[in-house]
């Protein structure tokens, strides 16, 4: 069953200098005729570039490509924080994002007073919220650290309670950036069980990252997004094999095969 | 595709692509995550402080008795007129305290938001009516030290007083007209909530806040036109035993009007792309 639709999309951010996001500038272009306009007026980068993709229940899609690919860009999409330029984007069911470490988290609050609000922006249920205090607790282990300020947490500690935060959701659709990786040894373990508890309560997962082996085992799909667009689509080995490859052939012969399009500005 | 009606949702467009009446109602019903922000932002402020946001009573407070002091001396031995100064330069400053705020917050309200609406889908109005709980609950704070103060000087406080609550109420609706106009709006032309701040520090002076309307006779008219001065006397007129009056009333909810379709038209424009201004 098909979960997510993404028809024909493309995203456009416009990019805007100093002067086309001041009102003198805006209204100095309607004084002048327009004239003005075309000079101050924003540049677009296009960011997805006419994208087609259904992902269907079961699939644990994983995406790669180079920094400013459009993997953030999907994902933020696929999230419903951003919207298309054009095309069309539908979803069935619950979306959770976890894009950005530490959503909601102030350091001024103690870990306690901080997984209230977290889990209200993701638009928890009160069950989830009741549920999450108890288990927070004990799966951070952070101990008498949870009634301190959380500015006097390590980084290691910070991670460990915004990991603990999120996934006490119960998401169809989980959409992650690949913070949620990177964290201390001994954390690892457990953090991976958690994590594949919450995966599996999942109908889909849409996952970006760097790291092979991450989209190796969790992933039964891979996109390769390359300048907004879809390059590759599918088995991870597969996909990951040609990316790969391309990485060898150097980024310079990479460029050049892209330059033959048209670019996307 | 299965049969499997009864657990498989509908297909939907996220928020901002799909009816624009769900997005309104959908963030005025997220009642306990626009009070957990407001909450947060007021014990943000005064964090590691002993009295907290009482500190907001105080300041109010001291601004009121050193005023007191300066303009005691204009009066001379005139108590009576001296006190009923006090209580109407009081009543001013609770006013235009709520009022004031509501605007230039309004102004933050998407900026300030920022990191949030970058990560989670949030209804405009959600933000709306956090600002607009938040400056409440100042304003509440404010409240219990005019109160007393005005009780104390001997205005006597009647009952009708309490036809202040409707002016707060139309206070608060205004300003929820005006965070949806104004936040997304400030977010997309960075120089407009310079421009506010510009307006609303001159018509701090234009409005009778420490002169009464009174004393310029000859411009009654500036001062009847000014939809602040309508505003102010929504809160003062009542406190001070007058009651409010059917100009203000009439004016006020006019103005509440307009801002709520300014509002609504901004946030039709800007549901979409608001994204892309953070």
């Amino acid at each position: 069953m098909r979960l997510i639709q993404i028809d024909d999309v493309s995203v456009d951010y416009p990019v805007f200098n100093a002067s086309a996001r001041s009102l003198k500038m805006a209204a100095l272009g309607k004084l002048t005729g327009g004239r003005v306009v075309s000079k101050f007026s924003s540049v677009n980068v296009r960011a997805l570039d006419r994208v087609s993709l259904d992902i269907f229940e079961g699939e644990r899609l994983g995406l790669i490509g180079h920094n400013g690919a459009g993997k953030s860009t999907l994902l933020r999409l696929i999230a419903g924080v951003l919207h298309p330029t054009s095309g069309d984007f539908l979803v069935r069911g619950r979306v959770v994002p976890l894009i950005e470490k530490g959503l909601g988290l102030n350091s001024e609050f103690t870990g306690y007073e901080n997984i209230e609000l977290p889990l209200r922006l993701m638009g928890a249920t009160e069950e989830e919220l009741a549920r999450a205090r108890v288990e927070i607790e004990e799966f951070t282990q952070l101990g008498p650290y949870m009634s301190m300020p959380i500015r006097t947490y390590s980084e290691g500690m910070r991670v460990r309670l915004a990991f603990a935060i999120c996934t006490a959701v119960k998401p169809e659709l989980l959409v992650l950036d690949e913070w949620l990786g990177a964290s201390d040894a001994a954390f690892i373990e457990r953090a991976t069980k958690r994590l594949n508890v919450m995966l599996e309560g999942a109908k889909a997962i849409v996952v970006a990252s760097h790291s092979m082996d991450l989209l190796i085992g969790v992933c039964n799909r891979v996109l390769w997004l390359e300048r907004g667009r879809i390059v590759m689509d599918g088995l991870p080995r597969d996909v990951i094999a040609a990316y790969n490859k391309a990485q060898s052939l150097g980024v310079s012969q990479l460029e050049s095969a892209w330059d033959n399009e048209d670019l996307a500005f | 595709m299965t049969a499997t009606s009864d657990t498989t949702p509908q297909w939907r467009r996220p928020l901002g692509a799909g009816p624009a009446i769900e997005d309104f109602f959908s963030g005025l019903a997220r009642v306990r995550t626009w009070v957990l922000l407001a909450r947060r932002d007021i014990q943000m402020r005064y964090r590691r402080s002993m009295i907290g946001p009482f500190w907001i009573s105080i300041s109010m407070g001291v601004m009121v008795v050193a005023l007191s002091f300066l303009y005691g001396g204009m009066f001379g031995q005139d108590a009576s007129s001296y006190q009923a100064y006090l209580s109407y330069l009081a009543c001013g400053f609770l006013a235009w305290g709520l009022l004031g705020g509501l605007v230039s917050e309004a102004c933050n309200s998407v900026m300030e938001s920022e990191a949030y609406l970058r990560n989670v889908p949030l209804p405009l109005t959600l933000i709306a009516c956090r600002t607009v709980f938040r400056q409440f609950i100042f304003f509440l704070h404010n409240l219990v030290v005019i109160i007393p103060l005005v009780a104390w000087l001997g205005v006597g406080l009647k009952f009708s007083a309490i036809e202040a609550l409707l002016g707060v109420g139309i206070y608060l609706l205004a300003g929820f007209g005006a965070c949806l106009a104004l936040g997304p709006l400030c977010a997309r032309y960075r120089d407009l909530p310079q421009v506010v701040a510009n307006v609303m520090q001159a018509l701090f002076f234009f409005t009778p806040i420490f002169w009464d309307p009174s004393a310029v006779p000859q411009r009654a008219i500036l001062v009847e036109a000014n939809p602040f001065y309508q505003f102010v006397q929504l809160i003062r007129a009542p406190i001070l035993g007058e009651g409010i009056s059917e100009i203000s009333l009439v004016y006020t909810l006019a103005c509440v009007a307009a801002l709520w379709a300014v509002g609504i038209g901004v946030f039709l424009w800007s549901r979409r792309q608001m994204y892309f201004w953070l």
